[in-house]
């Protein structure tokens, strides 16, 4: 749980489209609505898990948020000291002590990392590319980093090519605290890990955060590890913001439709009876709709069991319905619906 | 379906795995990717075979419809039988090329894999390459009535219009939907064992949920069985009968899935349990498997889980000689000293 | 179940031979964690046979070019008196006698046949000259540098003819200009190559990172320049020269004709990798970082196909080489009294030459050989530039 209510980062309305260029002369013919108004807040020292499936928008928001993409609307805060910093309106200048205080953690371990660069080289990238402290300096930052991620001094010198996808992620995230971030945005970080081996990351990211005071925003379409590392669940859906509770809150009593399928969908570990193979899953209708011609009224309606005509016109609005949940349906106070 | 689930091995056997080995002759050493497993898979049940990467779930699966890449690969050692109306064939001693196993393949065996695009080609229409199946294994008289099994095969496995489907390119379906073409095209002739190797590991997981549901339902009516290989504990413990726990090359447990989840005895599984996270049930700390998987060249000598595991015993776990296999109780089966 | 057998001696060896086995791959596999991709890429090219041959045989060839003062016998302007067009000159190893010697040459002499008024060429058989290694000569200074008295090969008595491939119509040892011809022709590729790798690098990686106009125009560019052909664009550029420009200049300005084509295969080769790297995690990592577009560009995105490009140039090489050899072959080139094997060649163009003469054509083998080993070598590279590629 957090320890304050302060927030570290608020987002508002953000918007990441990516045009689409049809014709010999590249004509913009439409847009895939990557990002579609999203609005959050993550407090100090919390994290906040963002939950959704393919395509709809986690990643580019992650990276939105990043200014590895330049949004095309909206507006993030970040809180830096008693100041408020508009990071979509920041010069390079403003962006470097930004960027020294916002980082990520990145998916694919064999895909991160710079593989010509030794392990030291690689970690050290964030203090280089800001001019911050001497080589010396740089090198025992990276021993004691090496050391909190439970790697080992001699591996410095090593290349990313000896390392296995574990080891690589913890040399990700040294990098990533290389230049003391507050917040972090980690970005399916333990997807394409080995099943013994993501338990050790999780945990080590749990460590540091409260070694460090990180915030994190963690990304994944594992509800199973979102519900370990987080304090509170965003869901998304084909670029919008569905829903929005405190972890238990949201697990156990879904608001929004599309939540309560992807509970219905995860397969359970737990107890089992013979025969309990066919759970009543809710299995949606159709399929995910287009990002780049998306259908008026609510973007889940297409699938949606208990879709009304209302549904179909008008967009519902992310709205709260208590002090811990969030939820954008119309339909929300008459639902009752079923969680984990 | 039948209700004496008592004795889960008691249903009548249609494949047996008995010692196999299958090795690579790298030119920087021999890679034994399955060293001595034994598998039964019996009529109408589901065997789930569970390990992380390296564990040779895979090769077997390759194995057993003999596409182990030959060079560098061989099957050196064992039996698969395939016990077939009345004979009994054995897979290991056929010629690659010969006509029997071209038989098994698809009429007796089928396969779907994770990548639902490895089983079409982008350039015919899916109706022709399922035609094409049924026709090869004299299943249909005539293109037209292939062409009519097809569209009947389509609706079975829950493609909407397939009347217009059976004319579309594989690039014209969406995730979920080749998925189930693939499932289609395996189940085209009946088979009498469905082996699926990681399905749903690339989908979302609604979709997952979805494919999960269709397999189920189909072996509900063909009364086919299923070999399940996944990395993905939660879709095995839900699917399978029996499961089997593979690591590095050898079956480490074996026994229902009932025991399996109550009473695992194998440290690797307890390990596994341990270190998953759920999204159900208390919300503990996980307690990750130390190390990470061996590579299969630098195997170490004794019990290939020696490096890892929390109960080692000097001087028995590391002894060179193959681990002894214990029944603890009825059909639960595990390879581990502790249990001498 | 192991069965306990009584340790002999052998057991006891093979042992100890297994454990110094796994030990000394233990050691193999710590070296290799500390590998550059230099070193990795180089290991797996030792693999290649091939390559590593022709590699060997291009390291002799330039040597030899290099230091063509010693390793050939005579001067490129040396000509010996009434011997023009002389076949090359016949390496006995058994003498009169029927007695087994070093290598020798007996001494020619022109002689007109007088049925066929041609010339022939007669050996005197009265002396045997021995060729020598390190033979003696008046002091000269290698590269114009190292003071030296000797010569690789050669005879004692300079007046010999020793002619390993016969002489031209000017009576000029064609084997010592074939090796000073080399310096030229074998460098010539590489000036080349280095203004197209920085101009291809940096224009490709511009037009791959940005995008947008930036993008269209160097790509509209490349196109317009690609879409002439090679030949003639590099005629009409040569024709261009003036012709009181020495052989410097000519040399510079050869070197600059073929680049001008060149870049543009690399630019595109780079572009398209930049376009599918950029989105890397990698490269988004490091503008994360606060890396500026340069640093992205120049330290993360390009060494990352490093190898791709290295393979390109060693490629490119050839017909650098190729299209100066035309050139000059046509006059374009090279001017005398510089040498190089396209100038050599000229003399080859006749017909009735060549029927005669054949030996003249001795410099296009040279040709050949070089442009085949840097495409064995090339191809070598390209299967050990990526090392990754196992995974």
């Amino acid at each position: 749980m957090s320890e304050s209510e302060q927030p570290i980062l608020e987002v508002r309305d953000l918007r990441q489209f990516f045009p689409i260029q049809e014709g010999l002369l590249r004509r913009v013919v439409g847009y895939v609505k990557a990002v579609n108004g999203v609005s959050l807040t993550i407090n100090q020292g919390e994290t906040l898990g963002l939950v959704g499936e393919s395509g709809c928008g986690k990643s580019t928001l992650g990276r939105a948020i990043l200014r590895l993409y330049e949004p095309t609307g909206g507006e993030v805060i970040f809180h830096h000291q008693d100041r408020q910093l508009s990071v979509l309106d920041l010069d390079r200048h403003g962006m470097r002590q930004v960027r020294a205080n916002m980082q990520m953690i990145f998916q694919d371990p064999f895909a991160s990392l710079n593989e010509r660069m030794t392990v030291l080289d690689n970690v050290i990238e964030p203090l280089v590319c800001n001019g911050i402290g001497s080589r010396p300096e740089r090198e025992a930052t990276a021993e004691n980093l090496l050391a909190q991620v439970g790697l080992r001094k001699e591996h410095l010198r090593r290349y990313p090519h000896s390392f296995s996808g574990g080891q690589r992620q913890r040399i990700g995230i040294a990098r990533a605290l290389s230049i003391e971030p507050k917040f972090v945005v980690a970005d399916e970080p333990v997807f394409a890990l080995d099943v013994s081996v993501q338990a050790q990351i999780l945990n080590l990211m749990k460590e540091l955060q409260a070694q460090l005071g990180l915030s994190y925003l963690f990304i994944s379409h594992d509800m199973a590890v979102i519900r370990y590392v987080a304090d509170r669940i965003a869901v998304m859906y084909v670029g919008k913001l569905v829903e929005y509770a405190e972890r238990d809150e949201l697990l156990r009593h879904p608001a929004h439709p599309y939540t309560e399928a992807l509970h219905s969908a995860v397969p359970r570990l737990s107890q089992k009876d013979s025969g309990n193979r066919r759970r009543n899953r809710i299995l949606l209708k159709a399929s995910p709709p287009d990002p780049g011609n998306l259908p008026p009224g609510c973007v889940f309606q297409t699938r949606c069991h208990y879709a009304e005509e209302r549904c179909r016109q008008e967009e519902p609005p992310l709205r709260e319905i208590s002090t811990i949940h969030s939820v954008a349906c119309h339909l929300a106070e008459e639902l009752n619906l079923s969680g984990i | 379906m039948s209700q004496d689930q008592l004795t889960p091995m008691a249903s009548e056997p249609i494949l047996e795995i008995r010692d196999l080995k299958t090795h690579f002759m790298l030119d920087t050493g021999t890679v034994r990717a399955v060293d001595g497993i034994d598998l039964t898979i019996s009529r109408g049940k589901t065997l789930g075979v569970i390990g992380e990467s390296g564990c040779g779930k895979s090769v077997t699966a390759h194995s057993i419809l003999r596409l182990i890449p030959s060079p560098p690969g061989q099957i050196v050692n064992g039996q698969i039988l395939l016990y077939r109306q009345g004979e009994v064939i054995d897979i290991t001693r056929l010629q690659p090329k010969e006509a029997t196993i071209r038989q098994i393949r698809g009429a007796d065996i089928g396969m779907i894999f994770q990548e639902p695009m490895t089983s079409f080609g982008p350039l015919h229409t899916i109706g022709n390459q399922i035609g094409e199946t049924i026709l090869t294994h004299q299943q249909a008289e005539s293109a037209q009535s292939a062409r009519e099994q097809v569209i009947e095969l389509l609706r079975q496995v829950g493609i909407p219009n397939p009347e217009q489907r059976v004319d579309a390119y594989p690039h014209e379906f969406s995730g979920g939907m080749r998925q189930r073409a693939m499932i289609a095209m395996a189940i085209s002739c009946s088979p009498m064992l469905l082996i699926a190797d990681e399905p749903t590991t690339s989908l979302d997981v609604t979709i997952e949920a979805q494919i999960l549901d269709l397999l189920v339902g189909l072996q509900e009516q063909t009364g086919m069985a299923i070999m399940l290989i996944s990395h993905n504990l939660a879709v095995v413990s839900e699917m399978a009968d029996d499961i089997a726990v593979m690591y590095l090359g050898k079956r480490v447990e074996l026994g229902s899935a009932d025991a399996i989840f109550d009473n695992p005895l194998h440290p690797y599984t307890q390990g596994l349990w341990r270190s998953i996270p759920r999204v159900d049930g208390p919300l503990d700390k996980l307690i990750p498997i130390p190390g990470a998987v061996p590579s299969p060249r630098d195997r170490p000598t004794g019990c290939v889980f020696a490096s890892r595991c929390d109960r080692f015993i000097e001087g028995t776990c590391d002894e060179p000689r193959l681990v002894p296999t214990f029944e603890v109780e009825p059909d639960h089966f595990v390879a581990c000293y502790l249990y001498d | 179940m192991s069965t306990a057998s009584k340790p002999t001696f052998l057991t006891a060896l093979s042992e100890h031979y297994i454990r110094w086995k796994r030990e000394r791959s233990q050691r193999l596999q710590e070296r290799l964690y500390y590998a550059s991709q230099r070193e990795l890429v180089w290991h797996a090219f030792k693999k290649h046979r091939l390559a590593l041959v022709a590699l060997i045989i291009l390291t002799v060839l330039y040597t030899v070019s290099i230091g063509a003062d010693f390793f050939a016998p005579f001067s490129p302007l040396n000509r010996f008196q009434n011997f023009n067009d002389a076949p090359p000159t016949r390496i006995h190893l058994i003498t009169r006698e029927g007695k087994l010697s070093w290598p020798f040459v007996y001494q020619t002499v022109r002689v007109r046949n007088t049925e066929t008024f041609k010339y022939e060429y007669r050996e005197n058989t009265t002396h045997r000259h021995i060729i020598r290694l390190l033979v003696k000569t008046e002091p000269y200074k290698l590269l114009k540098v190292i003071p030296i008295q000797h010569k690789f090969f050669g005879l004692s008595d300079r007046h010999v003819p020793l002619l390993l491939f016969g002489s031209d119509r000017l009576g000029r040892d064609v084997f010592s200009r074939i090796l000073f011809a080399g310096r030229i022709s074998l460098f010539i590729g590489f000036g080349g190559v280095m203004v197209t790798f920085i101009l291809g690098s940096i224009l490709g990686g511009i037009s791959g990172y940005y995008g947008g106009l930036v993008d269209e125009i160097i790509q509209r560019i490349i196109e317009v320049l690609i879409s002439v052909p090679n030949i003639p664009i590099w005629i009409a550029l040569s024709a261009a020269l003036p012709r009181d420009w020495g052989t410097i200049k000519i040399y510079f300005a050869i070197t600059l004709i073929l680049a001008v084509r060149g870049w543009t295969g690399l630019a595109r080769v780079v572009r398209g990798r930049i376009i599918s790297l950029r989105e890397e995690e990698f490269a988004l990592a490091a503008k994360a970082a606060g890396a500026g577009d340069w640093r992205i560009i120049f330290t993360h995105l390009l060494p990352a196909f490093i190898s791709y490009l290295i393979v390109h140039i060693t490629l490119a090489i050839p017909g650098m080489i190729l299209g100066e050899t035309a050139l000059s072959f046509l006059g374009l080139g090279i001017k005398p009294p510089a040498v190089s094997w396209g100038t050599l060649l000229q003399d080859a163009q006749d017909i009735t030459v060549l029927a005669n003469y054949p030996w003249l054509l001795i410099p296009s083998l040279f040709v050949v050989l070089t442009i085949l080993m840097f495409n064995f070598v090339g191809d070598g590279l390209r299967d050990a530039a990526d090392p990754y590629a196992s995974r």
